[in-house]
């Protein structure tokens, strides 16, 4: 082995701390990487092989009513792969001992595979006939409520119960999440379920034979899209269809002229909008960000540990330099030397960090895995996406060797063997700017002074803290933003207990026979109905809800936070639902019922609603009937029960009234919201590991060069008498104040974090505000300081360990 | 004052046991001004390490104004040597950016009150450097950087000053400077002066010279003339 190579060996061993913290860094920023961007593309991939495999629709469209040969014509048209009619209603379900779950009934035709939308068998079997009295469950759903195939389920209808056998549990791309509507996202699978029935049996259960009400169409690829729209159009207007309207369609207009007219107008809803993708791809941008933006900060941290670190050794082989350049050493041998140090940390640190990246995939995947649907999963070990992960990290390693490097094989023998020239006194500005700091004792005079005499590696210490702080706080954010928004719906927003849901439209004055229920406390009618919202050539299917006018126990806020009441003057919109269709107070929209005809207005916007999830909109109660020219109706109780949740006898009571479909309780609702939020938490633990990592290993560098500079200035304070607690506390001192700097640096920095990652979270789905709770916050700084305390720990046992005699008699050599 | 019994010190170094003390007696009195002289490796440095409190011994006994310093705790220690011994060293060991008064008053970190500064600059005028108190170490001479030890090691009024080779970075006439400076300390003020050297003139200054050689005391005499410095 060469001289240089033994002493890059012994040098390593010397140094194996401090080399070993940079090296974790490049391995946890590697690892980030190659786990989180790996687990993205996966899931992508997860979900594009899908989507193909299962033959996943382009569009979904949806009418009152079509024929079957309505489908055919529009199966036949240029560009269109395939054709589906199905039917999709919500049915009540009866399961003994519960409130009630509505089912979203989907007919699904015999053959296999399915032209559009195909299903894939977790467990049991598909129908054994298109008549069968048989249904597949979604496995959410089927989990949840404990149902296996062999079991059988009832849908209510009326007063009868018409039961049905379950043969098989499946996976629908269609509901990857599974949500009710884009104003419905999070529905608990204890109030609601997805259920498959064979189209011919369908067909009977809801007397439509051979009409359907909604198409599913996939396309050829490269198929003109705006055309083939054109074309369905044309195909559904012969079939008394006036308009198939699209979101954001500069036909709007028109459509609504339609509605008032009292023609029929269907919807196409392209894959882009569906509910369960549009979730998807919310998650998977927020997914993108956090993959990108936190590897380039750990590598960014790397880089200046390595400088660091190599920089002080290269100041301490000053003589040895000189030496070998003065033996012969050429300046590429000396370059490489030290260069071998960023290697070997670059090599280790990849090495490692990509073994990491793969078991972060891999626990990543199964995370989500628990967390969504994956009907058919594309999950592999991604080489193209650790090589570059790899490369990064040994090249920003070898970069940021370089600089040090460089600067060594710079040297001039006499000047490298000569002693550096010792540093000039000079009073630190902050002294200047603050002169109370002159007066301080030493104990806080030495490390103030400490601080600002290396200021390039104080901000390193103060940016190692910022960035483990912020990575924690933006990771929390998540949480924090969700419990609020969760908070804002269940204690702000909805005041009620139960929400109960009728199997129709039907008459309010249900609500003041239930409310004279023992255990009620109030009843209050609702009127739900599906809508489109249009304005200015753009459109947007919600739900408007009527709610009374006074004592509504669905509670409405502006943005702002203050308290609104709907108004018979117009419509409110929440933000979502208003920052999609680009409108403001005064503004007026149309409003389309989604479904028959009856109903269509024109209203000016009176106020901007907070909610939030989902665009919803609001009017009173008594103007939703008018609308609808159906006066004293409703869809829906909202129930303020004692105790919340009712005793059995009153939940029983209620769900045997008629008019009954299911009751949502609130405290379920919320358990449910809670319990999925939960699940991250796997997410959060990664992420505070890393950040708490990453501080540590930064604040463990800094400390250990610091203290191995300054050790014979240490030695002589404790030669002249003062107690290792002086120099310990003087040395603790210094790092809580540079640890407080990088938590205020920190703070900010890590909100900006949370705003980007949060960005993914607000759009026409939901509204989720940054929220950073102060808890979280203190929770945080506190961690990041106990690391740091933590971390100091080696540099304080090498100070106890200083062989003061010959530290302060080798000052000089 | 100092009274060392049998002291012995064996280090490890690898599989090697060096014995740099093998059993040494030494009775220094207050007022006295000891010159400890030896070759390289005779134990000398072992010897002012254990007596500063910076080492201890392996065996024997050392005794500090009564007190067994083999008993001490390192903070019990680290007081003793603020309190009762003032250090000076060969490369003076000054913090480079901090201003000469601010060195001296580094080991009052103890001590409470406002008067501080007041004490390091009396310091530095014992020293005669009172004009130059503002400035850092790079812009004094060796010989006023050891001025400047010299006041901080002062300044906790030490009944011992331990000097260990003193004037080993100085030029002759700065080193006689400095002697003049220990002499006038020793004779004036009353303090124990033991300084480490291998300079036979420097040691001459002394009332007393302690030879070293193999890690034992080979003579101990009074020195009949000493030279004055001036």
């Amino acid at each position: 082995m060469g001289k240089l190579r033994l002493q890059l060996l012994r040098d390593l061993a010397v140094h194996k701390w401090q080399f070993g913290a940079a090296t974790l860094v490049v391995a946890l920023g590697v690892a980030l990487f190659g786990g989180a961007y790996s687990s993205y593309q996966n899931l992508k991939a997860s979900y594009a092989y899908s989507y193909q495999r299962l033959a996943m629709a382009d569009y979904w469209l949806l009418v009152d009513e079509a024929p079957e040969r309505a489908v055919s014509e529009i199966g036949a048209l240029p560009g269109v792969a395939a054709a589906e009619g199905r039917i999709v209603r919500e049915v009540p379900l009866h399961i003994p001992g519960s409130a009630g779950v509505l089912a979203r009934v989907i007919s699904v035709p015999q053959e296999r595979p399915a032209s559009a939308i195909d299903l894939v068998l977790v467990e049991g079997s598909f129908f054994s006939g298109p008549q069968a009295r048989e249904v597949l469950l979604e496995r959410k759903f089927a989990n949840f409520q404990g149902f296996r195939p062999g079991d059988t389920i009832h849908f209510k209808k009326g007063n009868e119960r018409i039961p049905f056998k379950v043969v098989g549990v499946v996976i629908s791309p269609e509901y990857i999440w599974v949500t009710k509507s884009a104003a419905e996202m999070f529905p608990s699978p204890r109030a609601f379920g997805v259920v498959f029935l064979p189209q011919e049996r369908a067909e009977a259960f809801f007397g439509s034979q051979g009409r359907y009400n909604e198409i599913l169409v996939r396309l050829e690829p490269g198929a003109d899209r705006e055309v083939l729209l054109a074309q369905m159009g044309q195909v559904l207007r012969s079939y008394h269809i006036a308009r198939l309207s699209q979101r954001d369609t500069a036909e709007v207009g028109e459509s609504r002229r339609d509605a008032i007219r009292g023609y029929r107008v269907g919807e196409a809803v392209a894959l882009k909008d569906q509910p369960s993708n549009k979730m998807l791809e919310m998650d998977l941008e927020s997914f993108h960000q956090l993959s990108l933006m936190f590897p380039v900060m750990f590598l960014a941290a790397a880089a200046m540990a390595i400088y660091t670190v190599l920089s002080r050794l290269i100041q301490g082989q000053r003589p040895q330099i000189g030496l070998m350049v003065a033996m012969g050493y050429s300046r590429g041998q000396i370059l490489g030397h030290y260069l071998g140090f960023a290697l070997v940390v670059g090599l280790l640190g990849v090495a490692v960090g990509t073994g990491g990246g793969i078991l972060l995939g891999i626990y990543i995947g199964d995370m989500y895995s628990g967390f969504v649907n994956i009907p058919l999963r594309d999950f592999q070990v991604r080489g193209d996406i650790l090589a570059v992960g790899a490369g990064a990290g040994l090249g920003v390693s070898l970069l940021a060797g370089l600089v040090p490097a460089w600067a060594a094989a710079g040297l001039r023998p006499a000047v490298a063997m000569r002693p550096s020239a010792p540093a000039l006194g000079r009073r630190p500005p902050v002294e200047a700017l603050f002169p109370f700091l002159a007066r301080l004792s030493y104990t806080w005079k030495i490390p103030l002074r400490n601080i600002f005499r290396n200021p390039r590696r104080s901000f390193y210490t103060a940016a190692g803290v910022a960035v483990g702080l912020a990575l924690i706080l933006s990771s929390a954010s998540f949480f924090d933003a969700f419990h609020s928004a969760i908070d804002l719906e269940f204690n702000g927003i909805r005041q009620y207990d139960a929400q109960l849901s009728f199997a129709q439209l039907d008459s309010a004055l249900v609500s003041r026979k239930v409310a004279s229920y023992p255990g009620v406390s109030s009843s209050q009618p609702l009127l739900q109905l599906p809508y489109r919202v249009l304005s200015e050539g753009k459109s947007k299917t919600t739900l408007i809800l009527g709610l009374p006018e006074m004592g509504s126990p669905y509670r409405l806020f502006t943005p702002e936070g203050k308290a609104i009441a709907p108004s018979p003057e117009g419509i409110l919109l929440t933000r979502v639902l208003q920052e999609e269709l680009g409108v403001k107070v005064g503004d007026t929209v149309s409003l389309q019922p989604v479904a028959g005809v009856v109903g269509a207005t024109r209203m000016p916007v009176v106020g901007i609603v907070e909610q939030p999830v989902g665009g919803m909109a609001f009017l009173p109660l008594r103007s939703v009937q008018d609308l609808m020219r159906q006066p004293g109706v409703a869809t829906g109780l909202m129930l303020e029960l004692e105790g919340h949740e009712g005793d059995a006898g009153l939940r029983q009571r209620l769900y045997d009234l008629p008019q009954t479909a299911a009751i949502n309780f609130m405290t379920e609702q919320r358990r449910f919201l809670d319990d999925l939020l939960a699940l991250m938490w796997g997410f959060i633990g990664v992420m505070l590991a890393f950040g708490a990592a990453l501080a540590a290993a930064i604040v463990f560098n800094t400390i250990m060069v610091n203290t191995t500079e300054r050790r014979r200035e240490i030695a002589t304070l404790r030669t002249i008498g003062l107690s290792q607690g002086r120099i310990f506390l003087m040395a603790t001192i210094e790092n809580l104040l540079l640890g407080l700097a990088g938590i205020a640096l920190g703070l900010p920095l890590g909100y900006v974090m949370a705003v980007n990652f949060m960005k993914a979270y607000q759009g026409d789905l939901m509204s989720i505000s940054v929220v950073l709770l102060p808890r979280t916050f203190i929770l945080a700084a506190a961690g990041i300081l106990l690391v740091l305390l933590l971390s100091q720990i080696p540099a304080l046992r090498l100070i106890q360990r200083l062989d003061l005699a010959a530290e302060v008699k080798d000052w000089n050599s | 004052m100092i009274k060392l019994e049998q002291v012995v010190k064996t280090y490890q170094m690898g599989q090697v046991e060096v014995h740099a003390l093998r059993g040494v007696d030494l009775h220094i009195e207050t007022g006295e001004m000891v010159a400890i002289v030896g070759p390289s490796g005779s134990g000398k440095s072992t010897l002012m390490n254990i007596l500063g409190c910076l080492d201890i011994p392996t065996n024997g006994k050392y005794y500090l104004d009564g007190i067994d310093t083999g008993k001490l705790s390192d903070n019990r220690l680290a007081e003793i040597r603020n309190k009762k011994i003032g250090f000076v060293f060969q490369s003076f060991n000054l913090l480079s950016r901090t201003s000469a008064v601010a060195n001296v008053e580094l080991p009052l970190l103890y001590s409470n009150g406002g008067n501080r500064r007041a004490r390091a600059l009396a310091s530095l005028e014992r020293v005669g450097l009172a004009a130059r108190a503002y400035h850092t170490p790079n812009d004094h001479s060796g010989g006023e950087q050891q001025r400047v030890a010299i006041a901080r090691s002062l300044i906790n009024h030490p009944s011992i000053i331990l000097a260990d080779e003193p004037t080993g970075n100085l030029d002759t006439r700065t080193s006689v400077e400095i002697m003049a400076l220990f002499q006038e300390l020793n004779g004036r003020d009353g303090i124990t002066i033991v300084l480490i050297t291998h300079e036979s003139d420097i040691a001459a200054h002394c009332r007393r010279i302690v030879r070293m050689l193999d890690g034992k005391i080979s003579s101990d005499e009074p020195v009949a003339q000493p030279l004055i410095a001036v």
